[in-house]
């Protein structure tokens, strides 16, 4: 059952997303919620918080209220009124 | 003072080239960004640098600041390099130095970032700067906010011992406590920082902060004579001291004022949060956060290390080691510390001593090697950590009951 939940991102991210920060986003599971934000703001998103091989970029933490989510979990699913949260970890660097 | 045109943000992923801008994550692939020294002027004096004032700015063609007059300087860094012999006996190796950062303007390491990241909010012309903190920075962004007549915001877990809170607040600065983990104060901090434009030292001036930390490095290597240990053990947290002490050697070689090194940069974490030992010593590319840190060692208590893979990279890279030490043999190095060579360090800052003798115990770290331990924080901030060892005893004012009890051993 789809149910409407609340994303809220930081700048680097709105910079594709119209520049909004927050958003009513309606799908069943995250994954979904994520493709519905990719699905409204075209490639440019998708390209940036998905890698080739289509996971979760290593250096972006989802929280669902206020919860750390294993990448490994996308398919869990949300309640209405869920908060998600996407942010840039302050990682990176192993080449 | 460097120019405009000589530093750059650049991403550590895709190398995307941003200038010199307030920014901590690539716009392209949201990589962390760090300081590019375009220009290291080279050769540098090493007798020019020897001539400076005693503090980490002696090194300022090292550090990313442009307008000088911005500068905010307590004196912090150019702390003693310890020849600790007493403790080199007891461990078992043959040339032991402790760097006794305890003996910085707000007793830890943390003044050296903290000045070069509110320096940059003053360049920058921020009206506001704060930090999240696992204890330590929050003192120090406090205090060089004071200095900068800023106004700070500290985000920390309400766990923090309270010396350290009460620190912090001394120094002026707001304090927000938050119910859970380092990692969902940090959490908080980087939306405080994107929503308020708020400095946070640790967030969106990272890039520049991490680089205050390079001035340990430079340090150790300009106090043993311009020459280089065989192994640096370093307190771990978010990786960004290992890495940016690692950063300081190689940009000493690039400088011309070591020859090239072959230090091996060896980390030292907590057992109930140590993320980056555990991908180091399973030979994992991941870093699997740590969602509940469960240690006393509340200052290196980072479950998302922030500079964890960097810091993974730096380990393999200089043929390094990682080591995770109990609560219990924390406590021990801070005792065995304080007892042979007059240190009293937190557990936080004393773990390096526990890992060099773990190391030692099972045969990983020779025992012909020359060692730096770097001793990273006050053990007068973490008191209340550290379990009453001896019975104090009262006695009457007379010399007899004092007589007595020193012959009898119980004084």
């Amino acid at each position: 059952m789809p149910v409407r939940v609340k994303v809220t991102v930081t700048a680097v991210l709105a910079n594709y997303l119209g520049g909004q920060r927050e958003f009513l986003v309606e799908g069943s599971t995250l994954k979904n919620v994520i493709e519905e934000l990719v699905n409204r703001y075209g490639p440019e998103v998708k390209k940036r918080l998905f890698d080739e091989g289509g996971r979760l970029r290593r250096y972006i933490n989802v929280y669902v209220n206020d919860e750390a989510i294993d990448p490994a979990n996308l398919n869990m699913e949300l309640r209405e009124g869920d908060e998600v949260l996407i942010l840039p970890a302050v990682s990176g660097g192993l080449r | 003072m460097l120019s405009q045109a000589s530093i750059s943000l650049v991403c550590r992923e895709c190398g995307k080239d941003f200038g010199h801008v307030l920014a901590y994550v690539c716009d392209e692939c949201f990589g962390a960004l760090e300081v590019v020294h375009k220009v290291l002027p080279s050769p540098i004096s090493r007798n020019v640098i020897e001539l400076r004032e005693a503090s980490m700015w002696r090194y300022r063609e090292f550090l990313p600041i442009i307008d000088y007059s911005c500068r905010v300087n307590l004196g912090a860094g150019y702390t003693p390099l310890v020849r600790a012999e007493r403790l080199a006996r007891l461990v078992g190796v043959k040339e032991l130095y402790i760097k006794n950062d305890t003996l910085n303007p707000t007793y830890s390491f943390k003044d050296r970032p903290a000045s070069v990241a509110i320096s940059k909010a003053l360049e920058f012309r921020l009206s506001y700067v704060g930090c999240a903190s696992t204890g330590n920075l929050a003192g120090a962004t406090a205090a060089h906010s004071s200095a900068a007549g800023l106004p700070c915001y500290i985000f920390m877990p309400a766990t923090v011992e309270k010396a350290k809170i009460k620190q912090a607040a001394l120094y002026g600065a707001k304090i927000i406590l938050i119910r859970g983990t380092y990692d969902a104060a940090n959490r908080i901090a980087s939306l405080v920082a994107d929503r308020l434009g708020v400095g946070v030292v640790n967030v969106n001036l990272r890039p520049y902060y991490v680089e205050g930390s390079k001035t340990m490095g430079l340090e150790i290597v300009e106090q043993l004579g311009w020459t280089v240990p065989d192994r640096i053990i370093i307190p771990t947290a978010s990786g960004a001291l290992l890495s940016a002490i690692y950063k300081g050697l190689k940009e000493a070689e690039q400088a011309g004022l070591i020859d090239n090194h072959e230090t091996a940069i060896t980390c030292s974490q907590p057992e109930g949060c140590s993320p980056i030992v555990k991908a180091y010593r399973s030979g994992s590319n991941l870093i699997e956060p740590v969602r509940n840190p469960d240690t006393i060692v509340q200052s290196l208590a980072i479950g998302d290390p922030g500079d964890g893979y960097q810091a993974l990279r730096v380990l393999r890279e200089s043929g390094g080691l990682a080591v995770a030490l109990s609560d219990n043999e924390a406590i021990e190095a801070v005792l065995m510390l304080a007892s042979t060579e007059g240190i009293f360090a937190e557990p936080g800052g004393a773990i390096s001593i526990a890992a060099l003798k773990k190391l030692v115990e099972n045969g990983e770290v020779g025992r012909d090697e020359k060692v730096v331990c770097c001793v990273t924080g006050s053990g007068l901030k973490a008191v209340e950590l550290i379990p009453e060892t001896v019975q104090i005893r009262v006695l009457p004012p007379t010399l007899e009951a004092v007589q007595q009890a020193i012959v009898s051993g119980n004084a």
